[in-house]
């Protein structure tokens, strides 16, 4: 009778089975605390996301349960019993993976070998697969029963490298499951994938978590949060703040949840000073800091600009005080097109006019010459020099104006460019922030680094991609708020990005691209969430075989 | 309320060990120095005596040169195996001009210099330019210098003629300090202004460091990457000439045995001062501990094989020891 009572108390399942417990964790680093005596229960079959701020702490406690780095107290239990991971493998054999946001596949092999790296290693522990040879016959019926779940079948003997982002990341997922773990760790797995790719990825994961494993999902996305997750979990400077049923929570308040109220407050302040112009703005007022130029014509236009075969006839004309969006698919040419922009790529066709003039752009440095910024997409692989301080890394395409002759760049100029900037972007932590190694900031923080590296020069033309990856919603807003600012005062944005609300909240004008080419512009009422969102999916149909 | 205050309230005792490894970590290489130091002071006699550290410092001078060459492909991360080949023709080279045809001292010593620039060229326009792999490339430059030295020399050694002047300098003192330590000291200051406090030197980290974001910022990671190789070679055949005077006698193959220990000089000094990373002060401090070494062992009267051994046992420690301090910072 007891029993009945419980179960219409809890009607998702009967008694929910704890798989991996989390008591009291704490784990320090020097100057923080990255996290603070979190506790967490994961349920059979649970999907439970994982949402917080950069530096927040999740990565940390990813780390930790996936046995790369180890608590400095607290407990973890599996099924009820306490255990310590002593390196990723251990975890690994306890039946944790961990499937890390970087897409991790060695593009040289096969899509089968790469779901057999690794394995012949399989302990004794696992049973299912044991092939010392790597092509034995057993593992394969594993793998091809894996494929098949995931639809991978027709890619297996495709080389990896040349699998498109969302079937690199389902290998991935792959080879984390052939090892049957009991929990599985989902770190930011939609990161540059496009809502079409990022439903696919869903429709596999979920029923892939309610018959084999409970699944830790980790996203800056909000709706796919709530989407995808029965519960979420909300950490905050490495504590868990808030935990809830995914269902009785809006976009609203887990925003609210993550972002905390004092920032909450902080951003509204940001945002009024804005229209005064006041001390609340981020950037100091560059009002005439860039060269006053006839409003007809534009600051940057492109005719029949092609580098084959990743970029093919763009014209586009962008101007002073606007922001123009791109959208499109992944593999839609986004990045070529500022590639070429920015003299990266080889241009086999058309021109780039620049302030009415036509400019022959064939390095970086050029496009540096001519006004333009860029902000990489991958910011990791692409902007960041992990090594070297704040300092340098913001000063770097600059360092020739700050010194004698051009050769000795003199430190207190360098420190002076950089200080005032990161205190406007709300670099954080602040104190000593400019001498520091820029690996030991969070990824939010490091993206707001690269933006101050374009901030300190003279560009007026500012070509970014997907600059909000990866970062939390407070970071967000202030790169949001920059990109405001730096129109405002008379430059032209040019902005790549995947997600169809950040577009919408920016752009006034929005190219779709698809095949390396412009198909469809929208502009004036048709710049919404929905209707950019489906015009990038059909943009994908209409050509999908 | 701040983070600041949470961490230092209640900050769990990990943290403090992690510190406690930082604070001791950097010692190491100092710890390794000092022990060496008192190990041979008791096991020889005449170790410790201001003569021969004197000695050991005149040693030092033209391998310091060589190895804070090496540190600007290092930090690059890239690396040059001509350097002792490269210094070896530089010897054979400026003594034939100048020894053996009597020409100018001064026009030999750019003549050669020049060279070695262009060899050094050469290097980068294969691994920069042609995209090479160092190792291929700076190995095939090697053995095509070592055949240079035999074809300029006729294969005969090399005696008499050599400009008396510099060949006193190489041997004198100025006031107690050998003149060559002077000369190195000046290579040293330059090198080290060089990589800390130009811009070259910053591109050169940054291509060290990510040489994508570095060419997307707008550096010349190419050209960059060149020069690395022409100072490399240039240190190198200042070294080699400078060695040519002090010897007033070049034979080929017998040039500065500079190759390993310059390896095994940087790998200590990205032990020292900043942790994984090449540094010019650490190599200097790399090339004392080997010299220092190598002066011991001899000291010691073992067989002269046994300092190839200790050179070896010491280059891996110093990679095991800079591989352990990495793996400790990255959890």
């Amino acid at each position: 009778m007891a029993v009945e009572t419980q179960s219409l108390k809890y009607p998702r399942r009967d008694p929910p089975l704890t798989v991996l417990g989390v008591r009291a964790l704490s784990k320090g680093y020097p100057g923080t605390l990255a996290l603070d005596r979190v506790t967490l229960d994961l349920a059979m079959n649970e999907i439970l996301g994982l949402a917080g701020h950069n530096g927040a702490g999740k990565s940390t406690l990813t780390r930790v349960l996936a046995g790369a780095s180890k608590p400095d107290s607290g407990e973890i239990t599996l099924d009820g019993e306490s255990v310590r991971f002593r390196s990723p493998d251990d975890a690994k054999r306890h039946g944790i993976a961990l499937v890390p946001q970087p897409l991790m596949i060695v593009p040289n092999l096969t899509a089968l070998e790469n779901m057999l790296l690794g394995m012949q290693r399989r302990s004794a522990r696992t049973e299912q697969i044991r092939p010392w040879f790597a092509h034995a016959r057993n593992a394969h019926q594993a793998v091809d029963a894996m494929a098949e779940h995931l639809h991978l079948t027709p890619f297996l003997n495709v080389k990896a490298g040349r699998l498109r982002p969302v079937t690199q990341r389902l290998l991935m997922i792959g080879r984390a499951m052939l090892r049957s773990p009991r929990v599985i760790i989902l770190d930011e797995p939609t990161a540059n994938l496009s809502r079409p790719e990022v439903d696919m990825l869903f429709s596999i994961v979920r029923p892939l978590a309610r018959t084999s494993a409970s699944v830790v999902y980790i996203t800056h996305r909000l709706d796919e949060m709530l989407d995808l997750c029965d519960r979420v979990m909300v950490m905050r400077q490495g504590r868990v703040i808030a935990e809830k049923d995914a269902r009785h929570m809006d976009k609203h308040e887990l925003g609210n949840l993550i972002a905390g109220s004092d920032l909450s407050a902080e951003l509204k302040a940001l945002v009024s000073g804005v229209d005064v112009h006041g001390p609340g703005r981020i950037i100091q007022s560059t009002a005439g800091r860039f060269r006053a130029v006839d409003a007809a014509v534009p600051l940057l236009r492109c005719e029949k600009l092609s580098s084959r075969p990743r970029t093919r006839n763009i014209d586009l004309a962008l101007r002073g005080g606007e922001v123009l969006g791109i959208a499109g698919l992944d593999g839609s040419g986004r990045t070529s097109l500022l590639r070429t922009l920015w003299g990266d790529r080889q241009i086999t066709g058309g021109r780039i006019v620049i302030r009415g003039k036509e400019m022959l752009v064939t390095s970086p440095r050029k496009a540096i010459a001519a006004g333009m910024a860029y902000l990489p997409e991958e910011r990791g692989a692409n902007a960041v020099f992990p090594g070297m301080s704040v300092a340098a890394n913001a000063t770097l395409p600059w360092l020739r104006r700050f010194g004698a002759l051009g050769i000795f760049p003199s430190a207190s100029t360098e420190l002076s460019q950089v200080s005032g900037l990161l205190a406007r972007l709300d670099v954080r932590p602040l104190k000593g922030a400019a001498h520091r190694k820029i690996r030991t900031f969070s990824g939010g923080n490091q993206q707001k680094v690269v933006i101050a590296r374009w901030l300190i020069g003279i560009a007026d033309i500012f070509l970014f991609d997907e600059p909000t990856q990866g970062i939390d919603v407070g970071a967000r807003e202030q790169v949001y708020e920059v990109i405001r600012e730096l129109a405002a005062d008379g430059a032209g944005i040019l902005i790549v990005s995947s997600e169809a609300e950040e577009l919408a909240r920016l752009c006034s004008r929005i190219h779709i691209m698809h095949s390396g080419t412009i198909v469809q512009t929208l502009a004036g009422d048709e710049v919404t969430e929905t209707i950019i969102s489906r015009a990038t999916i059909e943009s994908g149909a209409e050509m999908a075989p | 309320m701040s983070v600041a205050n949470a961490a230092s309230t209640d900050s769990p005792t990990g943290a403090k060990h992690r510190t406690a490894f930082e604070l001791l970590a950097p010692l190491g290489v100092p710890i390794m120095a000092i022990g060496i130091i008192i190990f041979f002071s008791f096991a020889t006699t005449g170790f410790l005596t201001v003569e021969n550290f004197t000695n050991i410092f005149a040693n030092s001078a033209l391998p310091v040169i060589v190895a804070v060459g090496l540190t600007i492909p290092l930090v690059m991360g890239e690396f040059d195996l001509s350097i002792a080949a490269m210094a070896g023709f530089a010897t054979i080279l400026y003594s034939q001009l100048a020894a053996k045809e009597g020409l100018d001292p001064t026009v030999s010593i750019l003549i050669t210099l020049v060279a070695c620039i262009g060899a050094g060229a050469f290097n980068g326009l294969m691994v920069a330019y042609v995209g090479l792999p160092a190792l291929v490339a700076t190995i095939a430059m090697s053995s095509f210098l070592i055949g240079m030295e035999f074809y300029i020399s006729g294969s005969a050694q090399i005696y008499g003629g050599f400009p008396e002047a510099l060949v006193a300098f190489g041997r004198s003192n100025i006031g107690p300090v050998p003149a060559l330590v002077i000369v190195a000291a000046a290579i040293v200051l330059l090198l080290w202004l060089t990589l800390e406090k130009t811009v070259f030197g910053r591109y050169v980290k940054a291509v060290g460091g990510n040489a994508e974001a570095a060419r997307l910022a707008g550096v010349n990671v190419l050209q960059t990457r060149a020069l690395g190789f022409v100072i490399c070679a240039l240190a190198a055949g200042i070294a080699g000439v400078i060695f040519a005077n002090k010897q007033a006698v070049a034979y080929p193959l017998a040039g500065l045995d500079v190759l390993l220990p310059s390896f095994t000089a940087a790998f200590i000094g990205a032990a020292t001062f900043r942790f994984g990373e090449f540094n010019v002060l650490g190599t200097v401090v790399g090339v004392l501990i080997t010299q220092i070494t190598a002066n011991g062992l001899i000291l010691l009267g073992v067989p002269n094989y046994t300092t190839y051994i200790f050179q070896g046992v010491i280059l891996l420690v110093a990679l095991i020891f800079a591989r352990v301090v990495a793996l400790r910072q990255v959890n």
